[in-house]
Parts: structure tokens; C-alpha cells; sequence
């Protein structure tokens, strides 16, 4: 004769998994290690196994029992559990952990600079006291253009440099544009310029210093399209994938062609129409409002163009056999775009009751 | 700047069906954008936003012009009429006028003297178009000039003839001292950069393109007129608008460059609107001074060139049509063009790129398909890549260990400069800013933190705020050092901001680290130290000292710190040093002894006593005592108890020693 003691190991757990309350488990525990029970039948028949065999079934039949104890004992601990478990007030608040905040412009710089390497994009970060001739005659902005006086220039009083003029606070991230021309030499170049900008303005819808983000792309054979193909996808994967990209002609000094960007608005969809539903009254129609955020269905994204022929030049490029397009768009204007986080004169209050949301 | 035109208006030099709902979208994608359309009565009005480079798009017929081309392109039938101006009559009786511009201050000048005029309210027609404009009607004579700088687009200006007594006009730059009263009343005192028009006897009678006089503006009473217009140096414009704050609708126009062609234009329609609504009489030739006109100029582009940038093929004739509706001449020789100017794009159009401006627009932006840049793999500089990433590391673990981020103005005050001692020639500083609050360019960030906790007093008693920025440290005949540094603040203590720096530290897995005495000026100068990272140093924290608190207004303690950001990170890893742990058996004991020397020594002392000790951690501190958690183990054997008493005995010997 045999004893299959793997198969009884099988049936002893089933019976004991399948003990739903105590007084189910006892039943379970004498049908198993009483002295009718599974085990002592086991032992019984253990006279009837052949001698050379005998001893090696018998070690398995007291291992099979020392673990029907534990099996059963664990058993007993975790139904005697389910009996204290009263019911608890799931509204009651989890026991606290707090958390600081980071501040906004940093997460929209982690996900504006993630969309751009996707492309193959670096980001650098250039000077923000910088010479004029950086900031300007580099950029196309010859002496007389009303942006360098002191009513839109921010001016440092360190000493004049002799060819690069006055030392100011960048106005604008393009005079990375230069850099980036200068430190690679030759294109390919594509490149994501953060940083902070400088305007004495202090105002309602201004402050003195915001963020903007500068694109450069610059490489044989680059047009019109790779701009639009590359801003409809930064304003898809920033804005949402429905959103529309449309380029209007502007003026800038560093691009020509200029255009503004923009997109169809987050808040109602493009459609300069928000649909609220009535308060109170009769008609079940919804009231259609004039949305407040866009200019009828578009919200302006900032400035962009083909890079002119003379910052290339300015740059040590040759803008015969090269071409390119750049941006620079307000961090503060996408983050309100997107999140509608208004008023700017926050960002840099450091007040609590605003940093402590994010 | 933007413009506000009437629908009726526009259609005096505009043939088209086209509605205005349709308008605004056509031509908001091919020219000026127009920002709003809004029906005013059997009205409507546009607001159009005019770009710098576009100033002769500032008036009805400019915007006309571009609107017929555009409406063509999505094929609505538009025409536009062109302004048909006509030279003036000869004069019966000349009134004596002199007019004198020696200097060359101005690029054009034209006037004329008109006698018998009738003063009277302006036809309805004109205060309608010149109110939704958002000009006050005062008088047909005065109107008119408006009327005619938003019809034409340059600005004009009318004097009473009688009132400037010498009939003299003599431009030139103010003085030192002199003053002027410009028409609204107001005096401003003059710059020598100024210019002016004197009378000849020292008079000041004109703020030109900018703003008339008291002393020489049109009344009710005006009986004779001169009429002028001159086409300024738009630089000049500019600095004087902004220097006195006069920022007219002519002083805007003016500092854009309009071309000088259009004081002609302009001069003819004020004459012929004055002779029809005023019923002035011509009473002097037409008066023009343009030493230098400006000649006719051209740009050659190759069609090829134009596909490249645009990035569309594009047929001859279609870049022909294109170029010809916006009056440009165009002449073809294979695939060149050899294109001509129209005088009132001579100062938007120097190069090919704007000729391809002009085609890709009127081609429609809209038209044109995107695709993404080709790829091109460019290398980050490492020392970039790493600042950006391990300021993302560290902005999220101090956020997780319920830090604030804030982000202040890269410059604070003079004030705030001085509660910490700092000098001001230590300081680069900002010449013409806006605010005292922002004058000196930040070369540590303490203070503004400081501001911060000051601030948001209220808000809760363990602030715990950090900003990483640029610090700009001034360099002789350079532009400053700029560098990274992470500060933070706490209202907590001393160890609490140590043990948090040393977490961090823990976070970057960098471990050859140590703390020493130190000596910085913003601290109590016993409880502050120097970081050191392989024994270079970092940066410092500390209590910040009275007499900074005291000036800030601070009563409750603060602790600050502050760190070069590439020097903290220079050794940082994003995985620790792998040592394979040690499979055999560990002894734990703790010792409590009494802190009778620096906690460094009796960590060193413990060290060197005890071969077999692997690692001592603080386990409280009790009074005067300390409490160590030492573990003992071998590298090849299991370590017994005994063996580990033993060697805990030394240690307690060689620390009372």
C-alpha cells in the first residue's frame, strides 16, 4: 500500500482555507488532528506500508501535522481578528503628512524644457546682465530703436564694455540666440534658452522681472513649415491635444518673416462662446456668454519668426546656405493659459497664501 | 498702438461686399489684426492693432489698401479706391509767411496760409468718425486735422495766423531754462534735445509733432490759419514725447517713421476739407521744404529662394499677383524679380526676406502645412545638464521635506542691503530702475528670504521657505560672475536646518562631508558653520545675528544657510558608492558617556579605540551626556559580545582619559 501525503497535505488546506468562522475552523481542526481525524487515520495506516518505505512516509506525516497546527493556528489569530474589527469612521482625516510646495514657474519650466528634448532640444542657460550689443545690435536692434531706451531697458551700472556698450539686464532671452550661435559655431543648433527677463514695468498685468523661454532652431533648409510643425506640437502637448495653432503676421526686429502665435482657447474650446447653465426661470436652454479669457476663440501665445538674416550673421552664420526660426514666450502668460493662474504680481511676493497652493 | 475705424469710413476708399465679421477674420490672418468688430448703431467699428514696422497701415486708407488685397486671396471681390488729391489753387492775395529749418531738424516741411475761415461745429459725418475714434470734437478747424491724421495717417497741425504776431516760424532746440506750455495747459520745463519752433523772437510757438501751444492754438474767434506739417526725426519724437510723458496719438505716429511723401497727401486733404467745411480761402503758395527726397528703391529675389523659406512651392504668377496687389512694381527675367518699393513700405522693406514676408502672408500662414524639424542631436554641456537635473532633485526632496519654494526679484533695496551689512560697491546696481525696493543686483539671497519670513508673519511659526537663483557677483571690466545659490530659511533651530542639510546630502550620496567653525557676517558668530565637501567649502548656515533682526523686525530666532549650487553637487551621485553588505553577525551596543569634548572627538577617539567599529550614530542627548549607538562587526567571522565589551571598554577609558 501507499500514502500520497502531497494529496492529503492538498485536501488538509482546503479544509482549512475554506473555514469561513471559528466554530467552522474547530470542526475543521477535529476532522484534522482529532483522534478520528485525517492525520491519526494517516498514522494508522502507516503498519501497512512496506518496511523500507515506513520511515520516510511516517517524518512526512508528522511534517504534514506540525504544519496543520500552524496553518490552523494563523487561522484562528486572523478570524479572531475579523471579530475586534469595529467599524471605523472612513471620514475621519488620515494621519498627517506634510508636504512644501515648489513654485510654479518651476514646474511649468520641468514641463515646457521635457516637451522640447522630446524633439532633441537642450536647454541652456545664458547671462542675464548682458551687453547691448547682445541684447540688440546683434539681434537687429539698431542704436535708435525705441526699445533701448530707458523707458523698456533695464541698465546696470558696471563699465561699458568698448565694442559691446552698456551692461544691462536681459529684456528678453534671445540674446541667448548669439550665445548659442557663438559657443557651436556651426548649426546644427536647437535650443531652449529659460531665463529670467528685465523691463522696467510694474503694473497691474507687469512685473519688473518674468520668465520666458526662447526656442532656436537653426539648420540647411529650415522653412516655415518646421515652425508651425513645432509650435502646433508644443501647444499640443503643453495646451492639450485639441488644441489649434494659428500664426498671425507681426513685426520683431530678430525675425522676418514675424508672426504671433495663437491658440484656440482652453476655456471654451475656440469658440469665443462659454455655455452656462441657467439659475433659476423657465427656459431649460443654456445662457450663452461671451467668454472673457480669449479674443474671440484665440488667446495670443507671444512672438516668433524666421531667424533674420542679419542675427545670423550677427551670430558667425552664414544665412545664405542656413536658416532657422526662434520663439520667446512669457512662463507666467503659459502657466495663466494653461492654469489659469492670474494675476503675475504673485509670482514674485514670495506670500505664503499663494506659494502654499501648488 | 491700436486705431479705432468706422465701416463707412473705410468704404469711402473700399469697394466690397464683404461683411464685417468677415473682414476682421480675413484680415486679422494676412495683415493687421484687428482685435475687436462691434456693431455701433447702422455703424461698425474695428479696433485695429498697427505694428511699428506698419505705420502706413495707421489710417483709413492704409488700412483700405491692405484690406482689398487680402479680401482678393479668399476670393471676395474688394477694390481699393485711391485717395485722388489735387494740387491747390494759386492764391489771390499772399499773406506774408517765412519759414526757416537751417538746422535740417526735420526731413519735410509743408504749410499753407488759409484766410476767412469760418469757425463752426464739424459736420456730423466728421464727429461721428472722429468720436468712435475716441478724439473729442471741438471745432471744424481743429477736427479736420484729426480727421485728416487718421484718414491719411500723418499728423498735422493748425495755428492761428494772427497770433503769431511776426508770421515767422523758425525750427530749432530748446535751451537750457526754456519753457514751454503745450496746449492742454500744461508747462514743461525743456531739455536741450527738444525741438521747437521759435517765432523769431525767442517765442516758443510749437512743440512740433508732438504738441501745439496755448499761445499759438486755433480759438472761436480765428479769423487766419497757418497750416503745417512736418515729417520729423522719429528718434527725436520718441525722446521727447517720453521725457515729458506726452504721449499723443501724433507723438506715436510721429516717433514710427511715417513717410515724408504723405505730408504732401495729408496737406492737400486738410486744404480741400477747409475749403469745403471752413470756407477757407488760400491766402499764400503751398510751402515746401525737402531737401533730400527720397528716392525709389529695390529689391531682387530669385523664386527658388522664395520656395526654400517658405517651404511651399509656389507659382510665378501667383508671387507676381501677390506682390503687385500690394503695389509693388514687380519686373521678371526668368526666375528673378526685380521688385520696386511703393514710397509708403520704404522704411518696412529693405531685404529679401521681407519681400518673402509679404508673400507668405498674403499667401495665408493658414495655407502653409507644418511638420516637425529634422533631428539633429546636439550635446548639452555636461556642467549644464547637471545643474538642471540636481536642481530638480533638490527642489523636490526639500518640497517633500515640507520646504517652500519661493521666487523673489534678482535685486532687493538699499534698506535691506544695509540691515546686513552689505556694501554697496560690493553691489552691482540697476541705473533708471522703476523701484527702490529693486536697485542692487542680489549677491546673496538671504536677505530677500528674510524679507519673506518677515512678510508672512503670520502665516505659520515654522516657515520654511528656499529659492535657487543666479547671484551676480561684479567682476572689474567684465560682465559679473553669475552663480547658482540655494538658501533657505527656518524659523526652527540650528540642528533641525544642520540635520535637514545633512539629509539632503544623504540625498545627493555625497559623503565626504564635515562641518567647521566660521566666521560669516550675517550670523551670531557662535552658532554658525561652514559646510565642506571633500574638504572644500560649500557654503554656510547659521543663526542669523541680532542686529539683522533687529533691523528686519524680527524677534523669533531664524536660521539661514547658503550654498554654492555647483559646489554642493560637484561630488553628488544619483546612486550611492555599492559596498556588498556583510553576511556575518553584527554586535549593537550604545554607550552613554559625557560630552566632555567637541561630539567629533569622541566620534574620532571611538574610532581609533575601536578597530571593529563599523558605525556610531547619536542616540540621544541627555543634559551634558550623549548617548552612541555603536555597531561592531568583522569582515570574515561573526563578532561576539565579548570581543565587542571589550573594545567598548577602551572607548570609555580613552574618552575620560
Amino acid at each position: 500500500m501507499e500514502i500520497d501525503v502531497t494529496n492529503e497535505k492538498k485536501k488538509a488546506i482546503d479544509f482549512i482555507v475554506n473555514s469561513s468562522s471559528l466554530s467552522e475552523l474547530i470542526k475543521t481542526e477535529t476532522e484534522l488532528l482529532g483522534r478520528n481525524g485525517l492525520i491519526n487515520s494517516l498514522l494508522k495506516q502507516l503498519k501497512n506500508i512496506i518496511p523500507e518505505k515506513r520511515k520516510t512516509v511516517g517524518i512526512n506525516i508528522n511534517a504534514l501535522k506540525q504544519e496543520v497546527i500552524t496553518l490552523i493556528n494563523q487561522k484562528k489569530q486572523l478570524l479572531s481578528q475579523k471579530i475586534d474589527d469595529k467599524n471605523i469612521d472612513v471620514t475621519m482625516p488620515g494621519t498627517s503628512i506634510k508636504t512644501g510646495t515648489l513654485h510654479p514657474i518651476t514646474i511649468a519650466i520641468t514641463e515646457i524644457s521635457s516637451i522640447f528634448s522630446k524633439l532633441g532640444f537642450i536647454r541652456m542657460s545664458y547671462p542675464e546682465v548682458e551687453w547691448e550689443y547682445l541684447a540688440f545690435d546683434t539681434l537687429n536692434m539698431p542704436k535708435t530703436h525705441p526699445a533701448r531706451d530707458d523707458f523698456e531697458t533695464t541698465f546696470v551700472n558696471g563699465e561699458p564694455h568698448p565694442t559691446y556698450g552698456k551692461m544691462i539686464l536681459t529684456p528678453h532671452t534671445s540674446s541667448g540666440q548669439i550665445r548659442e550661435m557663438w559657443r557651436l559655431k556651426k548649426p546644427p543648433i536647437r535650443m531652449i534658452n529659460i531665463g529670467k527677463c528685465y523691463r522696467p514695468n510694474w503694473d497691474a498685468t507687469h512685473t519688473p522681472m518674468f520668465h520666458q523661454f526662447e526656442g532656436l532652431c537653426v539648420d540647411t533648409d529650415i522653412n516655415i513649415t518646421h515652425l508651425k510643425g513645432a509650435l502646433d506640437y508644443f501647444a499640443k502637448e503643453y495646451f492639450g491635444e485639441n488644441t489649434q495653432t494659428r500664426l498671425r503676421p507681426h513685426h520683431f526686429q530678430f525675425t522676418e518673416p514675424s508672426f504671433e502665435v495663437d491658440i484656440s482657447c482652453t476655456m471654451c474650446q475656440g469658440t469665443g462662446i462659454l455655455r452656462q447653465s441657467r439659475d433659476s426661470g423657465t427656459s431649460q436652454d443654456d445662457l450663452k456668454v461671451k467668454c472673457k479669457i480669449c479674443k474671440s476663440g484665440w488667446l495670443e501665445l507671444g512672438g516668433t519668426g524666421m531667424v533674420h538674416p542679419n542675427v545670423l550673421i550677427s551670430g558667425g552664420i552664414d544665412p545664405i546656405k542656413y536658416s532657422g526660426w526662434a520663439f520667446g514666450f512669457g512662463i507666467e502668460r503659459v502657466i495663466m493659459m494653461k492654469y489659469g493662474v492670474d494675476d503675475i504680481r504673485n509670482y514674485y511676493s514670495g506670500d505664503m497664501r499663494f506659494l502654499s497652493q501648488f | 498702438m491700436n486705431i479705432k475705424v468706422l465701416h463707412s469710413w473705410l468704404l469711402e476708399y473700399l469697394d466690397t461686399k464683404a461683411t464685417p465679421p468677415q473682414i476682421q477674420q480675413y484680415i486679422s490672418l494676412c495683415g493687421p489684426s484687428v482685435e475687436s468688430v462691434e456693431k455701433i448703431q447702422n455703424d461698425w467699428l474695428y479696433d485695429i492693432e498697427i505694428t511699428s514696422n506698419r505705420i502706413d497701415t495707421v489710417s483709413v486708407v492704409g488700412i483700405a489698401r491692405e484690406i482689398s488685397t487680402i479680401l482678393n486671396r479668399f476670393e471676395i471681390p474688394a477694390l481699393f479706391k485711391k485717395p485722388i488729391l489735387l494740387e491747390p489753387s494759386s492764391p489771390n492775395n499772399i499773406l506774408p509767411f517765412t519759414i526757416k529749418d537751417n538746422g535740417k531738424l526735420t526731413k519735410r516741411l509743408m504749410a499753407i496760409v488759409m484766410d476767412n475761415i469760418t469757425v463752426s461745429k464739424s459736420p456730423d459725418f466728421i464727429t461721428k468718425r472722429l468720436e468712435a475714434a475716441g478724439i473729442r470734437s471741438l471745432s471744424n478747424i481743429v477736427d479736420i486735422t484729426n480727421y485728416v491724421m487718421l484718414e491719411i495717417g500723418h499728423p498735422t497741425h493748425v495755428f492761428d495766423y494772427d497770433r503769431i504776431k511776426t508770421n515767422t516760424f523758425i525750427l530749432r532746440h530748446a535751451n537750457k531754462g526754456e519753457k514751454i506750455t503745450t496746449l492742454d495747459k500744461k508747462t514743461h520745463d525743456l531739455y536741450e534735445t527738444d525741438i521747437i519752433i521759435d517765432d523769431g523772437t525767442g517765442r516758443i510757438i510749437d512743440f512740433p509733432g508732438i504738441m501745439g501751444t496755448a499761445n499759438s492754438v486755433v480759438t472761436d474767434k480765428t479769423k487766419r490759419i497757418v497750416f503745417f506739417i512736418e515729417s520729423n526725426n522719429p528718434q527725436a519724437i520718441r525722446r521727447s514725447s517720453m521725457k515729458h510723458g506726452i504721449r499723443t496719438m501724433a507723438a506715436s505716429i510721429n516717433e514710427k517713421n511715417p513717410h515724408p511723401a504723405l505730408v504732401q497727401d495729408a496737406l492737400f486733404r486738410v486744404i480741400e476739407l477747409y475749403q469745403t467745411y471752413a470756407k477757407a480761402e488760400i491766402a499764400s503758395p503751398v510751402y515746401d521744404l525737402y531737401p533730400n527726397p527720397l528716392t525709389s528703391k529695390k529689391i531682387s529675389i530669385d523664386i527658388p529662394f522664395i520656395h526654400k523659406k517658405i517651404g511651399v512651392p509656389m507659382d510665378k504668377k501667383q508671387i507676381i499677383s501677390i506682390l503687385t496687389d500690394l503695389q509693388f512694381e514687380v519686373k521678371t527675367k526668368q526666375d528673378n524679380l526685380e521688385i520696386t518699393i511703393p514710397t509708403f513700405r520704404y522704411f518696412d522693406m529693405y531685404e529679401k526676406e521681407d519681400i518673402i514676408e509679404e508673400i507668405a502672408r498674403i499667401y495665408g500662414y493658414h495655407n502653409i502645412p507644418g511638420q516637425l524639424p529634422p533631428l539633429a542631436y546636439i550635446q548639452q554641456p555636461k556642467d549644464i545638464e547637471q545643474i538642471f537635473n540636481y536642481q530638480n532633485v533638490i527642489k523636490t526632496y526639500l518640497k517633500h521635506q515640507t520646504w517652500y519654494e519661493t521666487m523673489n526679484y534678482s535685486a532687493y533695496s538699499k534698506l535691506l542691503l544695509s540691515a546686513f551689512d552689505l556694501k554697496e560697491t560690493d553691489h552691482l546696481h540697476i541705473t533708471n530702475t522703476i523701484s527702490e525696493d529693486i536697485k542692487y543686483l542680489r549677491v546673496s539671497i538671504i536677505p530677500s528670504l528674510l524679507k519673506n519670513i518677515k512678510e508672512n508673519g503670520g502665516f505659520s511659526t515654522d516657515l520654511k521657505l528656499f529659492e535657487i537663483a543666479k547671484t551676480y557677483k561684479p567682476q572689474k571690466a567684465s560682465l559679473p560672475e553669475e552663480r547658482f545659490k540655494l538658501s533657505l530659511v527656518t524659523k526652527g533651530s540650528f540642528l533641525s536646518l544642520k540635520g535637514l542639510i545633512e539629509a539632503l546630502l544623504k540625498e545627493l550620496h555625497v559623503e565626504k562631508y564635515s562641518f567647521t567653525l566660521s566666521s560669516h557676517p550675517f550670523f551670531s558668530s557662535t552658532v554658525q558653520a561652514h559646510l565642506l565637501i571633500e574638504n572644500v567649502v560649500v557654503g554656510v548656515l547659521g543663526k542669523v545675528k541680532n542686529s539683522i533682526m533687529e533691523h528686519m523686525q524680527l524677534t523669533d530666532s531664524v536660521f539661514a544657510a547658503e550654498f554654492d549650487f555647483e559646489k554642493l553637487i560637484e561630488k553628488a551621485r544619483l546612486m550611492p558608492i555599492y559596498k556588498p553588505y556583510n553576511p556575518y553577525a553584527a554586535i549593537q551596543l550604545d554607550l552613554t558617556t559625557p560630552l566632555n569634548q567637541s561630539y567629533a572627538k569622541i566620534v574620532q577617539i571611538a574610532k581609533e579605540s575601536a578597530p571593529h567599529i563599523t558605525q556610531i550614530t547619536l542616540k540621544d542627548t541627555y543634559k551634558d551626556n550623549v548617548t552612541l549607538h555603536l555597531i561592531f562587526s568583522s569582515p570574515n567571522r561573526n563578532y561576539t559580545e565579548k570581543e565587542a565589551l571589550i573594545e567598548l571598554e577602551k572607548i570609555k577609558n580613552n574618552i575620560l582619559v
